[in-house]
C-alpha cells in the first residue's frame, strides 16, 4: 500500500512539474492535424490587460519613432482610404445583363461615373489560387498555390494545399495518457507576402476580413480574420452532423457529413455531438456532448450542457456555443448551429459543423488572436469555418435549397456587420472584406435557368445594395473597388482525367485493380507516366521530383505535347462536343522558385464541364466523361478566359485598352498610398 | 527574430540576394528557405518509410472532408 501511494505521489508530482515546466501543455494537439491552444479564459484576460498596457506605455514612442521614420500616410497618398469589396465569383456577363434589365442600379451608375471592366484571373481559376494572386500581386510559381489540392510527392496523396498542420514530435506516453512534449506546427503555405503587411510596415493601418487563404493568420501590424480553408473543431473543413431514427437515411453516403441513429423514447430524443478527439488520450476518443430534445405540443426543446432552446421547424439556432471537456478536465469550446427539419413521423436534426469559437478562438483564426474576440463581443458569435456554406448538406439532401439559402444569408448578414463596424472605424487606411454568397449561391443554382433563376438573380440584386450602401459611406477621398476572383459557368458533365490517363496508357493500375479505391491507391506507381489531381492539374510522374518518377527530363516536352493533343482532341460521344479547351503547360505560364511543385499541365474546360468529382482525389470511374447529378451545378474551374472576374472602381482608370488582372489589384492599392511597389510583383499599377 | 538560425557567409548572402531577386522572391530568406526545403526533400524522399499507415491516410482524408469543391 504504501509502495502505492508512494507511486502516486511521484506520478501527481511529476505531472505537475510537467504543467508547471513545460509550456507544450498549453498546445495540446487536438484532432486530425489541428493543434489546440488551451488557454484558459483569465490568462487570457491578464495577457490582453498586459499587452494593453504595453501600447499604451509605447504609444508616445511609437509616434515618436513614425515622425522621424516618416512612417503613415504619404501626403503624396492618392486617398485616405481604400476600400476593397471583394464578390466571390461575381461574373461580368451576368453584372452586364442584370444591369441592361434595370436591378443593378449602383453598380450600372458606378461603372458610368467610374470604371468597369473584366478582371483576368488566375490559370488555374480557382478561389484559393485567384485571391493569393490577388494579395501578393505575383503568379502561382512564386506563391505555391495551385489550387485547394497539393500533392505529397512521397506517397502521392492529396494534401490541402493551403496549410500543413502537424502535432507535436513528440509526445510522453503514461498509461491511457499522452501528453505533448512540444507545440503543433500550423504553417501558412502561401508564399511571397501580402501586399498589407507592406503597407503595415509603413504605418498603415489595415483591416482585412475574411479573404481566402489567410488561415493561419499571418502576423503583420494590423488586423485580420482568416477564411477559406480554416477547419472546423474537428479539423475537417465542414464536417455537419444528421440526426435521425430513420434507419434509411442513416445508412445512406453522407460526403461531407456523418448522420447518427437515434431513438425516440416517448417525448424524448436523446443524442450526442461529437467532438475533436481528446488529445490526451492515446485511444483518441472522441470527445463528445449528451443533448436531450423534448417533443411537447408538437414544438421541440434542445437541451444541451447549460443552453435551453425552443428549436422551430426548418429555422436555425443561433449559434450555440458547446464546452468539450477532456479526460484532463480542459475544455474546448466550439459553436454550431441546429436545425431541426422534422419531429414526426422521422426525427431528423441537422446540426452544422462546430465552428472554432470567436471569442474563444484556439486556433490562430485571426491576427491578433484577439481580434476575433473583439469581433465577438462587438457583434455576437459568428462562424469561423472557412468554407461556412454548407454545399454537402445540400447534396445530400440533409438540407434543402430554402435551408441553404437561409444559412447563406444569415453567413452573409454576419459578414456585413463586421464589414460595416470597421468601415465606421477605419478612417484612413486599408479595409478589405471578401463575402462568399455570391460564389455559393451560383455553385448551387446555376441549374436554375442557367445561372438566370430567383435565388441568382436576388444574390446579384442584393450585392447590388451591399455596394450601394457602402458607396453611401465614402467621401472623395476613398478609393473603393468591388472585384472578383473569377466568374461563373454550368458544371453539367465531368471529366474523370484518371480514366482518360489510363484509358491512354498515361496511368497504370495495379495488378488486379479496378480504380475504383480512392486517394490513387490502386495506382502502380512504377509504370504510370501521369496522373490528375484537383481541380484541373495533371502532374507528370518526374524522375528526381516523386518518390517514384519514371519520366525523364528529355521525355517531359513530348509527353505533355502528346497529354495535351489527345485531351484537346477528346470528343464528348453523348453531344459532340470538345470538353477540352486549352491544355495550358505550367512552364510557359509560371515563374518562380515553387513552380515545380505545381501541376506540369493545366485542363481549361469549356463551358459546361469540369473534372468530374471522383478525379479530384485519384479515383476512377467507369466513363471518361459522365453526367454531373449533383445540386452543385455551377463551377468556375475551367478555362480562365471563359471566367473572368469584375473589377469596378469608383475613380476612371486609364488602361490603354489593356485587361487587368487580379495581379494588378496589389500593386494598385500600393500605389494608391504611394508606398513602393516591389519589383518581385508580377502584377502592375493600374493607376 | 527569435527562430533558429543558421550562420552564412556574406558573399553567400551577396548571391542569395541577387539569386531571390532574380527568380521573383520576396528576400534573400525566402529563397533560402525554399531552395533548402527542396534539397532536404530530395534526401528524406529517399530515405524513410514507402508506404502511410491506414491511420494516417484516414487523418489526410479526415483534413479534407467538407470541401466542397471535392467528393
Amino acid at each position: 500500500m504504501k509502495s502505492k501511494a508512494r507511486l502516486f505521489a511521484i506520478v501527481i508530482a511529476g505531472l505537475s512539474a510537467y504543467s508547471v515546466c513545460c509550456p507544450a501543455i498549453a498546445h495540446a494537439y487536438i484532432g486530425p492535424g489541428a493543434g489546440f491552444a488551451f488557454l484558459g479564459s483569465a490568462f487570457v484576460f491578464i495577457l490582453t490587460l498586459f499587452l494593453a498596457a504595453v501600447t499604451v506605455l509605447f504609444w508616445p514612442f511609437q509616434l515618436l519613432w513614425r515622425l522621424v521614420k516618416g512612417k503613415g500616410l504619404s501626403k503624396n497618398a492618392r486617398a485616405k482610404r481604400v476600400i476593397v469589396l471583394g464578390l466571390d465569383g461575381l461574373d461580368p456577363s451576368l453584372v452586364d445583363k442584370y444591369a441592361a434589365e434595370g436591378i443593378l442600379p449602383v453598380l450600372k451608375r458606378l461603372s458610368e461615373e467610374g470604371t468597369f471592366k473584366r478582371l483576368r484571373t488566375t490559370l488555374p481559376s480557382i478561389s484559393p489560387v485567384a485571391w493569393s494572386s490577388f494579395q501578393t500581386g505575383v503568379n502561382p510559381g512564386a506563391h505555391n498555390i495551385f489550387d485547394f489540392l497539393s500533392r505529397d510527392k512521397r506517397y502521392y496523396l492529396p494534401a490541402l494545399a493551403s496549410t500543413e498542420t502537424s502535432p507535436p514530435a513528440r509526445f510522453l506516453q503514461i498509461l491511457k495518457w499522452r501528453f505533448p512534449l512540444g507545440r503543433p506546427s500550423i504553417k501558412l503555405l502561401r508564399k511571397s507576402q501580402a501586399f498589407w503587411k507592406l503597407l503595415g510596415d509603413r504605418g498603415i493601418l489595415c483591416n482585412v476580413l475574411r479573404v481566402p487563404i489567410t488561415y493561419p493568420a499571418d502576423k503583420f501590424r494590423g488586423n485580420l480574420l482568416s477564411a477559406m480553408c480554416a477547419p472546423d473543431l474537428k479539423g475537417t473543413q465542414g464536417c455537419y452532423t444528421l440526426i435521425t431514427t430513420s434507419s434509411v437515411r442513416a445508412s445512406e453516403k453522407h460526403t461531407g457529413g456523418e448522420c447518427l441513429l437515434v431513438r425516440k423514447e416517448g417525448s424524448k430524443v436523446q443524442g450526442e455531438i461529437l467532438g475533436p478527439p481528446d488529445p490526451f488520450l492515446a485511444a483518441h476518443t472522441p470527445l463528445r456532448i449528451p443533448f436531450i430534445i423534448n417533443i411537447r405540443d408538437g414544438k421541440a426543446f434542445l437541451t444541451i450542457q447549460q443552453t435551453n432552446v425552443h428549436l422551430e421547424i426548418n429555422e436555425f439556432s443561433e449559434w450555440i456555443t458547446l464546452r468539450f471537456r477532456t479526460s484532463l478536465g480542459r475544455s474546448v469550446s466550439g459553436i454550431c448551429r441546429f436545425c431541426l427539419r422534422s419531429v414526426d413521423p422521422e426525427f431528423l436534426l441537422y446540426v452544422s459543423p462546430v465552428n472554432i469559437s470567436p471569442g474563444k478562438p484556439v486556433l490562430p483564426i485571426a491576427f491578433p488572436s484577439y481580434f476575433a474576440t473583439y469581433l465577438a463581443k462587438t457583434q455576437g458569435n459568428f462562424g469561423t469555418l472557412g468554407l461556412l456554406e454548407d454545399t454537402w448538406a445540400l447534396n445530400n439532401k440533409a438540407i434543402d435549397d430554402d435551408l441553404f439559402l437561409k444559412m447563406t444569408w444569415l453567413a452573409h448578414e454576419e459578414r456585413e456587420a463586421m464589414f460595416f463596424n470597421l468601415l465606421d472605424k477605419t478612417r484612413e487606411g486599408l479595409l478589405v472584406c471578401v463575402f462568399d454568397a455570391s460564389d455559393r449561391i451560383q455553385h448551387m443554382f446555376w441549374q436554375q435557368n442557367n445561372g438566370n433563376g430567383s435565388a441568382v438573380r436576388k444574390m446579384y440584386q442584393r450585392m447590388d445594395e451591399l455596394v450601394g450602401r457602402t458607396l453611401s459611406k465614402t467621401g472623395p477621398d476613398d478609393v473603393l473597388i468591388v472585384m472578383s476572383d473569377h466568374g461563373f459557368n454550368a458544371f453539367r458533365r465531368g471529366i474523370n482525367i484518371n480514366t482518360w490517363l489510363k484509358d491512354e496508357g498515361y496511368l497504370v493500375l495495379k495488378e488486379g485493380k479496378d480504380g475504383s479505391s480512392d486517394y490513387f491507391q490502386d495506382v502502380d506507381w512504377t509504370r504510370t507516366k501521369a496522373f490528375g489531381l484537383g481541380l484541373g492539374g495533371i502532374y507528370l510522374n518526374r524522375e528526381g521530383r516523386e518518390q517514384l518518377g519514371i519520366v525523364r527530363e528529355e521525355d517531359l516536352g513530348r509527353l505533355k505535347q502528346e497529354i495535351s493533343a489527345g485531351l484537346c482532341g477528346l470528343i464528348d460521344q453523348e453531344n459532340g462536343e470538345r470538353p477540352v479547351r486549352n491544355v495550358y503547360d505550367s512552364a510557359e505560364h509560371y515563374r518562380g522558385v515553387y513552380r515545380d511543385d505545381g501541376p506540369d499541365l493545366i485542363i481549361g474546360c469549356n463551358g459546361g464541364y469540369r473534372v468530374a468529382w471522383e478525379s479530384v482525389t485519384g479515383k476512377l470511374s467507369e466513363k471518361v466523361i459522365s453526367d454531373n447529378d449533383k445540386a452543385w451545378s455551377g463551377d468556375h474551374c475551367i478555362d480562365p478566359e471563359l471566367v473572368p472576374g469584375v473589377l469596378f472602381m469608383n475613380r476612371k482608370l486609364n488602361l490603354d485598352g489593356k485587361e487587368p488582372h487580379i495581379m494588378d489589384i496589389a500593386p494598385t492599392v500600393l500605389s494608391i498610398f504611394d508606398v513602393p511597389v516591389p519589383a518581385y510583383m508580377d502584377g502592375k499599377s493600374l493607376i | 527574430m527569435f527562430g533558429p538560425k543558421i550562420k552564412i557567409s556574406k558573399a553567400l548572402l551577396e548571391k542569395l540576394k541577387a539569386a531571390a531577386e532574380t527568380s521573383g522572391c520576396v528576400s534573400a530568406q525566402e529563397f533560402a528557405e525554399r531552395t533548402l526545403e527542396r534539397e532536404a526533400d530530395k534526401v528524406l524522399s529517399r530515405a524513410g518509410k514507402n508506404e502511410l499507415s491506414q491511420k494516417e491516410v484516414e487523418d489526410i482524408a479526415n483534413k479534407l472532408k467538407g470541401l466542397g469543391y471535392l467528393e
